[in-house]
């Protein structure tokens, strides 16, 4: 079978289509982990014993079992006994729940890179907690981890493939089913190989800069 | 001092130790309203453990420790509320031996940050008078620099006009020239010096520099070993120190 140039013009448009499903899940599930990720380490941090376990239980659970199994849990098996969600939502806190595990420790570590004479200035100006947070420590704490949480980004928009298992019809669902009825796998899928890559070299360079930026 | 108004700081019968290493032993003296007192001693004598207690950045292990005569720190009475520490506290404000500036914002924006989160202050009348401080420290200038861009006499300066900002009634001054190249020294103390003769803010000030320690102050404190030896006027205990300890200690300094 050779490649077909003209079939070109009926799937960029589709995988153009399916590309803007897999952009708002990655971006929603970023938003998932990093807000997750932050609280983890914010509350872990003045936990007690109890709950400090109960939180690195559940992290290590997540970061010890395959993504993959953990959207089926959350499709097939959750809704058995609790809420069904969108395939859409689903995905986004499947990617957005098993990346806050990583994130968590990458907001730790930020944390503590921020010198403890800056919680020292706070006090000695009268901060309050939230204030301390919000003005002085996480400001800084972003900037230590910015290029760390967007490696985890190219990351979860690499991953937001496997939406695709639980029918989210993103850039790889957009494919399958068009190749699945037309045997076009070997356009369609060197398409979406290109876009994919295009796509995730683009945020790389960015990271990059990011990170140059800020050192 | 022979003060009949309620003292500005008080600690009473202060102890802190850390496991078996007592750091300061049943440590009794108060300072009055816009007096200045210069701490010093031997490091380890205990003279920044005052300074960081009396910030609330260390509780004492027993004792009590009031401020314009409402409780701060309480080693041994009931647990104090929150909101009635954080009032005593809003009496003090505190420059740090490493500057401890916010790195993430300018000079005047560190100054500004605090009036307006916690005072509630305008931003415009923060700036305004952020400006005022910076030019009060000599550095109206350099109001948009940021913290990695300023010398460390520089820093200094600007941490100096972010803790006057909040307008302390006492001001504890934690070595603030120990983290400095010799010859920015001068200017970080000369900064001080106008502070002295301009205002009637209460100053409690740890220092190695000996001159700095006997021109700023009204009383000197020599403490040794968690104790205090010695207490008088500067000239007293400088020229004429009744302890020996004292003695051997300015002798060491001044070689």
């Amino acid at each position: 079978m050779n490649f077909d140039l003209n079939s070109i013009n009926v799937i960029l448009p589709l995988l153009l289509q399916g590309l803007k499903v897999t952009v708002i899940a990655s971006t929603g599930a970023v938003i998932v982990a990093i807000a997750l990720g932050l609280l983890i380490a914010i509350v872990r941090r003045s936990a007690g014993r109890a709950l400090r376990l109960a939180i690195d239980t559940v992290v290590t659970v997540v970061r010890s079992t395959p993504l993959l199994v953990q959207l089926y849990l959350l499709f097939y098996v959750l809704p058995l006994y609790g809420p069904a969600m969108s395939p859409m939502t689903t995905g986004i806190l499947g990617l957005g729940i098993h990346y806050c595990a990583y994130l968590s420790e990458v907001f730790r570590a930020g944390i503590d890179a921020v010198p403890k004479g800056q919680w020292e200035a706070a006090i000695a100006l009268q901060f309050n907690r939230l204030q301390t947070w919000r003005r002085l420590i996480i400001p800084q704490v972003v900037r230590i981890v910015l290029p760390q949480v967007g490696n985890y980004f190219i990351s979860i928009y690499k991953h937001s493939s496997l939406l695709a298992t639980i029918t989210v019809v993103e850039i790889l669902g957009t494919t399958l089913n068009y190749a699945g009825e037309t045997f076009r796998y070997f356009e369609a899928f060197t398409l979406l190989g290109i876009i994919y890559f295009i796509v995730g070299f683009s945020l790389s360079r960015t990271v990059g800069y990011l990170e140059r930026r800020l050192a | 001092m022979n003060n009949q108004s309620t003292p500005a700081a008080e600690f009473v019968d202060v102890t802190k130790s850390y496991g078996t290493l007592e750091v300061l032993q049943n440590l009794s003296f108060s300072i009055a309203p816009a007096e200045r007192v210069s701490l010093i001693g031997p490091s380890g004598s205990g003279k920044t453990t005052i300074l960081r207690m009396l910030m609330t950045l260390e509780q004492p292990t027993s004792g009590d420790i009031r401020v314009f005569g409402k409780p701060l720190s309480s080693g041994t009475g009931p647990r104090l509320r929150e909101q009635d520490v954080r009032a005593a506290r809003a009496h003090i404000g505190m420059v740090f031996q490493q500057f401890n500036l916010f790195p993430h914002m300018s000079a005047i924006g560190n100054v500004m940050e605090a009036p307006m989160q916690v005072l509630g202050m305008a931003k415009d009348d923060a700036r305004a008078m952020a400006q005022a401080l910076l030019d009060r420290v000599g550095l109206g200038a350099k109001a948009d620099s940021y913290p990695s861009q300023l010398s460390g006499g520089q820093q200094q300066r600007v941490a100096i006009a972010r803790a006057l900002a909040m307008k302390p009634q006492i001001m504890l001054l934690d070595e603030i020239t120990s983290a400095l190249d010799p010859e920015l020294i001068g200017e970080v103390l000369d900064v001080v010096h106008s502070l002295a003769s301009e205002t009637r803010m209460a100053m409690l000030v740890v220092t190695h520099e000996m001159g700095f320690a006997r021109d700023i102050a009204d009383r000197v404190i020599f403490m040794e070993k968690g104790r205090i030896v010695e207490e008088g006027l500067p000239d007293q205990v400088f020229e004429d120190p009744a302890s020996e300890r004292t003695r051997s200690f300015l002798r060491s300094v001044r070689r």
